[in-house]
């Protein structure tokens, strides 16, 4: 390396302008504003909270005490909790293919590249936007209202929030799709729908199926608490043994969700795998 | 002069696909070595053996007096690679990028924090003068064109004060005009710092005028090693279309 001092002069100065704006003081003050905002942030959350861990240090040997009388697990009623199950996981593949299958036109208005209808571009994100919005816990809540108790009632709220959910993945893969492929095809003089069918469609198909099995694996997951507010499967079993104070029951069914949820997060995730 | 790297007839290869069939040369400290030969002949993964990212199935390449052990930090960045796709870290800013050079030679701890010593900053803008990149010190990686973003490599590599520049196709992704300022550079480098450069290119024409030497590989072998001077279109056949009747056949 040179090192006349001529070049030196110049890397000095080059080095004490780039530690200048580096360090200015505006930068500095910038930056601890920051930290102090970060840091009342927390302290507000913790508060609002009611973080109490002297709580949990006197809770923690009640929860021992359950666990305790939770052994042995008891499955003389496993006909009834496979049939919740099944209810459960019927109840999330329904709802899940149904917000699919509505999803795909939804996403089509809300794809800034593809809509037919720029101006409905965003009312339509909008819509996505509030159904992702609300849990299917709080859907199903209302549905049991109106639709009366029972599975159902579920079926409507998982379809309601997933049909979001599903739309804006779809949307979003839509928007990233590189569509020289789409421009290619479309200068051939193939109509809009063909050539979306032809170049767009073997290329989104994969992101479709595979979001609609991820969501289905969320869903199950998802939908083993809906019984709590009335809308079937085996959450119902759950909120009645933690009525009843019978854990053995509960920890009997924790253990049958644990396994059904593995299995099919494998099962979905193999597939999924499979589909890139 | 002794040579500053030897490279003994090293081999490689991917399960069936022979990648390296016992290549033999070395390198003079101060020379511009040209490396030609066409697309998958190999030129990668002798870089990639040399520089000790990859392990050679025999063979050894030798800096100095000291061996080049695969996948092993030892050589303390003696022999410094440029890419054909740059790569910065392009968060970082360009001083920060050149900097990264100096991590071979630092404690963990500077490098974690990037807290470099105050000669090693030095260093670094030096070096970044070397490549007309002073001004642009202060900047993110990401917002240089691909000219600057090379030129900031090689300052990255000039950082790690090598022996030895491995340069993979550097000029591959940048027009000709960038291309011919990437080269001088190098080649000045070789001249001013006696640093040796050994430079993948698949223009015949900027081998011809920058390299002191060019090494021609064919399927793993070495076919050509002759002065740049005397690269003519029978030796480029000799490289190049006889691949092309093999692959036809």
């Amino acid at each position: 390396m040179t090192d006349s001092t001529l070049a030196n002069d110049a890397a000095a100065q080059a080095l004490a302008a780039y530690d200048l704006n580096r360090n200015s003081i505006m930068g500095r003050t910038k930056l601890w504003l920051l930290v102090l905002a970060a840091i009342l942030f927390y302290v507000v959350s913790w508060r609002l909270a009611e973080v109490d861990l002297s709580r949990l240090a006197s809770g923690l040997p009640q929860l021992g005490q359950w666990l305790v009388r939770a052994w042995p697990p008891n499955f003389s009623e496993l006909p009834i909790f496979i049939q919740r199950i099944g209810e459960t996981v019927a109840m999330a593949a329904i709802g899940t293919t149904v917000a699919t299958l509505f999803a795909i036109p939804v996403a089509l208005f809300a794809s800034r590249n593809l809509t037919p209808f720029p101006a409905l571009y965003l009312p339509a994100r909008w819509l996505l936007n509030a159904l992702r919005g609300i849990d299917a816990f709080v859907f199903a809540l209302l549905f049991v209202a109106s639709v009366g108790l029972g599975p159902f009632a579920g079926v409507i709220g998982i379809a309601l929030h997933t049909c979001g959910s599903a739309a804006k993945l779809i949307a979003d893969a839509a928007e990233n799709a590189k569509l020289d492929a789409l421009r290619a095809v479309e200068t051939t003089g193939a109509s809009r729908v063909v050539s979306v069918c032809y170049a767009l469609v073997p290329d989104l198909l994969p992101v479709v199926l595979s979001s609609m099995l991820y969501l289905f694996e969320f869903n199950v997951r998802a939908s083993t608490v809906l019984g709590v507010v009335g809308a079937g499967g085996i959450g119902q079993e759950l909120k009645n043994s933690m009525d009843l104070l019978d854990f053995s029951r509960l920890f009997t069914i924790i253990i049958l969700i644990f396994i059904v949820v593995t299995v099919l997060d494998q099962i979905s995730g193999w597939l999924r795998k499979r589909l890139t | 002069m002794p040579n500053v790297l030897r490279i003994d007839s090293m081999s490689k290869r991917f399960g069936d696909r022979v990648a390296l069939a016992g290549v033999s040369f070395s390198v003079r400290p101060g020379e511009f070595v040209g490396l030609l030969g066409p697309s998958g002949a190999g030129k990668s993964t002798l870089f990639r053996c040399i520089a000790g990212l990859e392990r050679a199935d025999e063979g050894s390449a030798m800096l100095g007096e000291q061996i080049v052990r695969p996948l092993h930090r030892h050589c303390g960045g003696r022999i410094a690679m440029v890419f054909q796709q740059f790569a910065l870290v392009d968060r970082l800013s360009v001083l920060d990028n050149v900097l990264a050079g100096r991590l071979g030679a630092v404690p963990a701890w500077r490098g974690v924090l990037r807290r470099f010593s105050h000669e090693d900053r030095m260093f670094a803008m030096q070096c970044l003068e070397r490549v007309s990149m002073l001004d642009h010190a202060q900047q993110r990686a990401d917002q240089l064109s691909g000219g600057q973003k090379q030129r900031v490599a090689i300052a990255r590599a000039l950082a790690q004060r090598p022996d030895v520049i491995l340069a993979d196709e550097p000029i591959a992704s940048l027009d000709p005009t960038l291309a011919s300022g990437i080269l001088t550079l190098l080649r000045s480098i070789a001249r001013v710092d006696n640093v040796a450069v050994i430079c993948s290119l698949h223009q015949l024409g900027f081998a011809r005028e920058y390299s002191d030497r060019v090494i021609g590989i064919r399927s793993g072998q070495i076919v050509l090693d002759c002065d740049a001077s005397k690269l003519d279109d029978n030796a480029t056949n000799r490289l190049y279309e006889q691949v092309s009747m093999l692959q036809s056949d």
